[in-house]
């Protein structure tokens, strides 16, 4: 009697090992990258959506366009 | 590529909040709810009155997601800290945890029922697909994903707010430290992304400096 319930209290217990993650999904698991592009009208030209490279450099022209010392000097 | 920065250059923001209204405008934020907004500093101490715009700076050890109980937010490759509003339950421990203020809580119905957390998406959108109208209705729009940087910087009259790659802004910001000599405080960015290794390190002197 003793031998089944301390088997029963040790399934109880084990019990909680073996529950699913609950969350719906992990966050950002399914957010695509930058680089791959928009889906709309927006996208400017000068850039390939889908090439990384080509994004970095897009990126970074643009950041140097926040030089206003390029345009004066 | 190194990862995406903001900084804000006291010594040139005019106050004009510019980089609000860009950002309330691009991503239709709805009212009661600022992701940026520009803040006096030393109000009322003469001389040494500065405004700075502030808003989610992307932190490298965000506090936001090391409290949230829900585990909503994630990092992009980028550096850009997001969050999934699928997730967010609006418990607002995110808020307490942030030393910029960035959580913003929308009051949404009848009893103004505090609604799921809104701040500064760094312009990339959320985890929708990129550049959909389902992105666009939850957080905005993606503008890193359209080849563009952050409104708010593009949008900044005197350039004082910068965003984009860490390295080029800091450039950016460097230069305009050595030619004009002064003012090489940036507000928030040790906080942000933490203190330079060689705290001992100085910059050079102004006289030394080619002009």
């Amino acid at each position: 009697m003793k031998r089944i319930m301390l088997a029963g209290l040790s399934l109880m217990i084990l019990s909680a090992c073996g529950e699913t993650d609950q969350r719906l999904t992990k966050a950002g698991s399914n957010d695509k990258q930058a680089y791959t592009g928009a889906n709309n009208p927006h996208v400017i030209k000068g850039w390939t959506p889908g090439d990384k490279a080509s994004w970095e450099s897009q990126m970074r022209t643009r950041s140097l366009t926040q030089n206003e010392y390029n345009k004066s000097n | 590529m190194a990862r995406m920065k903001f900084i804000c250059d006291a010594e040139r923001c005019i106050e004009c909040n510019g980089c609000v209204t860009a950002c309330k405008n691009e991503h239709e934020v709805p009212w009661g709810v600022n992701r940026r907004r520009v803040i006096t500093i030393n109000d009322g101490v003469q001389g040494q009155e500065k405004s700075i715009s502030v808003a989610c700076m992307h932190c490298s050890d965000a506090p936001c997601m090391a409290v949230c109980p829900v585990d909503c937010f994630y990092r992009t490759d980028e550096g850009v800290v997001l969050h999934d509003k699928d997730i967010c339950i609006g418990c607002g421990y995110c808020s307490y945890a942030c030393p910029f203020g960035a959580p913003q809580f929308p009051s949404n119905g009848t009893f103004g029922l505090r609604g799921k957390m809104d701040k500064c998406t760094f312009c990339a959108g959320g985890p929708e697909e990129n550049g959909s109208k389902a992105e666009f209705d939850k957080y905005g729009r993606n503008r890193l994903s359209e080849g563009k940087l952050p409104a708010c910087a593009e949008m900044c009259s005197t350039k004082a707010l910068l965003g984009g790659d860490g390295d080029m802004v800091a450039d950016i910001f460097r230069t305009r430290v050595l030619k004009r000599g002064k003012g090489s405080e940036v507000w928030g960015w040790g906080t942000a992304y933490g203190v330079a290794t060689n705290p001992d390190a100085k910059a050079p002197a102004v006289m030394e400096i080619k002009r």
